[in-house]
C-alpha cells in the first residue's frame, strides 16, 4: 500500500494537482479577502454598498478563472487514449 | 533522454530553446547587472526613505505611478490583441499571439510591483488586506490586476499545452517539466475540443477585465478633483492610450526577436503591415481623445485647469507636451500612411517613438496637474532622482531579460497553431466563405 | 457632540506668523534640511500663503494668509485613501492615524488646499528642539501623511481633565495652539454648532468666506474679510 502512496506522490498527476490547487488557493484567498472588506466597511460603517458590489464581481470573476482551468486540466486528463 | 537530431519543418521555431548564443549570455548579464542595480537603490529608498526620489509638495507623485501606468497599459497589447484577433479569427495572428500574451504577463508583474515601489511604508502593506477600504479605486486597481494577471496566464497558459507536448515529445532538456505542464496532451479529438472551448471562453471574458483594469487605473486619477484630471474622458483615453503603447511594444518585441532568432519566415512583412495600420488607427483614435480633452477645457476657459494647460501648452512642461504630440501622432502619421516609408524599419522607428511618446504621456497627466495644485500659490517643481531613473530602467531590464528566459523554455511563436494553419486553415477559410456568400450559381466547393 | 471650526479674521490678522511657528512647535513638526526645504519639502501644517502683492517695485508687500487644513465637512482625502488611515471623527475633526498610514499619498493628491504634508525623510533635528520638544504629541515615523489636527492631544487632555474634576469641559479649556498664540486674537475658535460660543458669532459676519466654496468641500476653517478677493 505504501508503494502505491509512494508512486502516486512521486507521479506527474501530483504535481500537476498541486499546481492547480494554487489557483484555488487565489481564488479562496481572494474571496477571503474581500468578504473580511465587506466585514470591516460594516464596522466602520462606511459605503457599504459599494464594498459588496465590488467584492460580489471580484469573487464571481476568480471562481469562474479557477472553473476554467479544472475543467480544461480535467477534460484533458480524461480525453488521453486508452492504456497511457 | 537524448537529443534526437530532429528536423521539423518548424526547427527554427524550436532552435532558441535549444541553442544559445555567446550575446545571449554577455546581454542577459549586462541587464542583470542593471537589474541589480536598481534593485539596490530601491533598498537605499527603503532604508532612507521616500526622500531619495524627487517628489516634493506639491508634486507627491513621480516616475514610480508614471510608470506604473505605463506598464500595466502596455499589457493591454497582449491579451487584448490576441483576444481580439482569435475572436475576429483573423488567420494572420498565427504567429503573433504568443509573444502578445508574454507581454502582459512579464508586464502585469513589473507594473503591479510599482505602486509597492511608491509606498512610503511599504512594511505596512498587510494594512490593506486586514482593514482596506474598497471604496478607495487604489482597492479596486488591485482587485482587477489581480484578475487581469490571473487570466492572461490562463490565457497564456492554455494555447501553450500543445506546444509543450511538442517539446515534452522531442525529448531532450526539461523533459520533466514539459511532462508535467503539458498534462497528459495527445492531441486527441476530445483534448482539441475541450481546449479549444476553453480558449473561446477566455478569449470572450478576458476582454472585459482588460478593458477594466486600465478604465480603473484612469480612475485613480479622474476621481480626485484636480484640474486636469477630474475629467470624464479618462476611462476611455487611458483604453485607448494601453492599447496604442501595447501595439507598439508589440511589435518591437516582434522586430527584434524575428531578427535575432531568425523568424523572417513566420512573421512576414504582411503581419507588420497588419499591425502599423492597426498602430496608425490607435493614433489617430490617440489624437482624437486628446483633443477632444484639450479642446473643452480650453473653451471652458476655468482658472485652476487653464493654469494647468498653458503649463502644458506653453509652460514649463511644453517641451515634454510638444514632443509627445510629435512621437505619438507625428511620427507614426508620417511613417505609417505612407507605403513607402511603411517598411520594417519604419515601423519599428514609429513604435519606438510612440513608445517614449505614450511614457511621455503618462508624465504629462501625472506631474502637471500635481505642480499646478487648486490653490493657486504653489507652482510645484519635479525632478527626477537617480533612484527614480535607475528603476524605471531596472524595469525596462526586467522586461527583457523576462522574455529572453521565456524564449529558453518555451517557444516564441505558437508552433502548433503555425501548423494548424498550414493543415486546416485553408479548409476552415473556405467553409467560412461558403455561409458568407451567396449560394447561387458557380462556387468553389475548395480553393486551392 | 461639538462640531470644531475655526474663524479666522484677516482684517485684524497682522501677519505676524506666530500661528505657523506656534504649530510646529506644539505638534513635533520636522524641521527638514535646507536642501528638502529648496525641492519643496519643508513641512508646514499652517502655512503663511502669499496670496497677492500690494505696492509697486521696490516697495513690495506680501499679503499672506494662513492656511491650514480646513478639517471639512465633506472631505476629498478621506475618500480615497486604501487603509481609513485619514477619516472625520463625529466631533468633525479630520484625524489622521499615523500608524495606519502606508504612505501612498492619495490623500496628498486629492486635498485641493494641499493642507497634507508627508514625511520624506526623517532628518536631525537641531538639537535646541529636543528641550522642547511636546510630549504629549507622537512623533510621527518616516513615510507617513501627516497634517493639522486642531490640537486634537489638547481636547484630550482638557476633556480627562474635565472627567477628572467632574465638570463639563467649558469652551475656553480646548483651544489649538494657533488660536491661543495670536496677538491680535484674531482667530476664533469652538464649537460650530453651540450658538452661543464665539465662533458662532464670529460666523454671523457678513464678510464671511471660505476658500473654494464651489467645490462642495465644505471647509470648517472661514475667512472674514471685507475686501473682496
Amino acid at each position: 500500500m505504501f508503494g502505491k502512496i509512494k508512486s502516486f506522490l512521486g507521479s506527474n498527476i501530483f504535481i500537476q494537482i498541486i499546481l492547480l490547487s494554487f489557483l484555488w488557493m487565489l481564488a479562496s484567498g481572494m474571496t477571503l479577502l474581500l468578504i473580511n472588506l465587506v466585514h470591516v466597511s460594516y464596522e466602520v460603517n462606511d459605503h457599504q454598498s459599494a464594498s459588496i458590489a465590488i467584492s460580489i464581481l471580484g469573487i464571481i470573476v476568480f471562481w469562474i478563472l479557477a472553473g476554467i482551468l479544472t475543467y480544461v486540466l480535467v477534460g484533458l486528463y480524461k480525453g488521453r487514449k486508452k492504456g497511457v | 533522454m537524448n537529443d534526437h537530431q530532429f528536423v521539423d519543418e518548424d526547427e527554427v521555431l524550436f532552435r532558441p530553446i535549444y541553442q544559445t548564443s555567446k550575446s545571449f549570455y554577455i546581454l542577459a548579464a549586462a541587464l542583470s547587472a542593471v537589474l541589480l542595480f536598481g534593485v539596490v537603490m530601491y533598498l537605499r529608498q527603503f532604508i532612507f526613505g521616500l526622500g531619495e526620489t524627487g517628489m516634493n509638495e506639491p508634486v507627491t507623485w513621480g516616475f514610480y505611478i508614471i510608470s506604473f501606468v505605463f506598464f500595466i497599459g502596455i499589457s493591454h497589447a497582449g491579451t487584448l490583441i490576441s483576444a481580439i484577433l482569435r475572436l475576429s479569427k483573423a488567420e494572420w495572428r498565427r504567429p503573433i499571439t504568443r509573444m502578445a500574451e508574454v507581454i502582459t504577463g512579464i508586464v502585469l508583474i513589473i507594473g503591479g510591483i510599482h505602486p509597492i515601489i511608491d509606498l512610503g511604508r511599504p512594511d505596512r502593506i498587510m494594512h490593506i488586506f486586514e482593514r482596506g477600504r474598497l471604496q478607495s479605486p487604489l482597492l479596486w486597481d488591485m482587485t482587477s490586476i489581480t484578475a487581469y494577471f490571473t487570466a492572461s496566464t490562463i490565457y497564456l497558459y492554455l494555447p501553450l499545452i500543445p506546444d509543450i507536448a511538442l517539446l515534452r515529445d522531442r525529448g531532450g532538456k526539461f523533459h520533466k517539466l514539459y511532462e508535467i505542464l503539458s498534462w497528459g496532451y495527445q492531441g486527441t479529438a476530445k483534448q482539441k475540443h475541450v481546449l479549444e472551448r476553453a480558449i473561446n471562453i477566455l478569449m470572450v471574458m478576458v476582454i472585459p477585465i482588460a478593458i477594466s483594469v486600465h478604465t480603473v487605473i484612469s480612475w485613480i486619477f479622474s476621481m480626485t478633483l484636480q484640474p486636469g484630471w477630474h475629467s470624464t474622458i479618462f476611462g476611455p483615453y487611458f483604453v485607448v492610450g494601453a492599447i496604442f503603447s501595447g501595439i507598439a511594444a508589440l511589435i518591437i518585441v516582434m522586430i527584434i526577436f524575428r531578427k535575432v532568432f531568425h523568424f523572417e519566415d513566420y512573421l512576414k512583412k504582411i503581419h507588420f503591415n497588419y499591425l502599423g495600420t492597426l498602430l496608425l488607427v490607435m493614433s489617430l483614435l490617440w489624437f482624437y481623445f486628446t483633443f477632444a480633452e484639450y479642446l473643452t477645457t480650453f473653451y471652458g476657459h476655468e482658472p485652476s485647469e487653464m493654469r494647468v494647460f498653458l503649463y502644458k501648452f506653453t509652460g514649463g512642461y511644453a517641451p515634454f507636451f510638444w514632443l509627445m504630440v510629435f512621437c505619438n501622432f507625428i511620427v507614426p502619421v508620417v511613417f505609417l500612411s505612407n507605403k513607402k516609408l511603411k517598411t520594417i524599419p519604419g515601423i519599428l522607428i514609429a513604435s519606438i517613438t510612440v513608445v517614449i511618446g505614450m511614457w511621455l504621456e503618462r508624465l504629462i497627466i501625472v506631474v502637471p496637474s500635481l505642480a499646478n495644485p487648486r490653490l493657486p500659490f504653489i507652482t510645484g517643481i519635479y525632478v527626477p532622482s537617480l533612484t527614480e531613473i535607475s528603476l524605471l530602467a531596472a524595469a525596462t531590464a526586467a522586461f527583457i531579460l523576462g522574455f529572453m528566459g521565456f524564449s529558453k523554455i518555451f517557444p516564441l511563436i505558437s508552433i502548433w497553431e503555425i501548423k494548424e494553419g498550414r493543415e486546416e486553415s485553408v479548409r476552415m477559410v473556405s467553409a467560412r466563405l461558403n455561409e458568407y456568400l451567396p449560394s447561387k450559381g458557380h462556387i468553389r466547393k475548395e480553393i486551392v | 457632540m461639538p462640531r470644531y471650526g475655526m474663524v479666522i479674521d484677516l482684517d485684524k490678522c497682522n501677519q505676524c506668523g506666530a500661528c505657523v511657528t506656534a504649530c510646529k512647535l506644539e505638534n513635533n513638526v520636522q524641521i527638514v534640511s535646507k536642501e528638502n526645504a529648496e525641492m519643496g519639502r519643508a513641512m508646514f501644517w499652517m502655512k503663511m500663503l502669499d496670496t497677492s502683492y500690494e505696492g509697486s517695485y521696490p516697495d513690495v508687500r506680501a499679503v499672506n494668509v494662513p492656511a491650514l487644513c480646513m478639517q471639512c465637512d465633506e472631505p476629498s482625502c478621506i475618500k480615497v485613501c486604501p487603509v481609513r488611515a485619514t477619516f472625520k471623527r463625529d466631533d468633525g475633526i479630520v484625524a489622521q492615524i499615523y500608524p495606519q498610514c502606508i504612505g501612498c499619498r492619495y490623500c496628498m493628491a486629492n486635498c485641493p488646499y494641499t493642507a497634507k504634508v508627508f514625511n520624506w525623510f526623517k532628518d536631525e533635528q537641531p538639537v535646541e528642539n529636543e528641550k522642547c520638544q511636546n510630549i504629549d504629541v507622537s512623533v510621527r515615523p518616516k513615510g507617513v501623511v501627516e497634517k493639522c489636527t486642531f490640537c486634537i492631544h489638547r481636547l484630550q487632555i482638557a476633556k480627562e481633565k474635565a472627567k477628572a474634576e467632574k465638570r463639563e469641559l467649558p469652551e475656553d479649556d480646548y483651544v489649538p495652539a494657533c488660536v491661543e498664540v495670536c496677538a491680535s486674537k484674531a482667530i476664533y475658535f469652538g464649537d460650530l454648532d453651540d450658538p452661543h460660543s464665539k465662533v458662532s458669532k464670529a460666523m454671523h459676519d457678513y464678510r464671511k468666506f471660505t476658500l473654494q466654496e464651489e467645490l462642495g468641500t465644505k471647509p470648517k476653517v472661514y475667512y472674514l474679510s471685507a475686501k473682496s478677493e
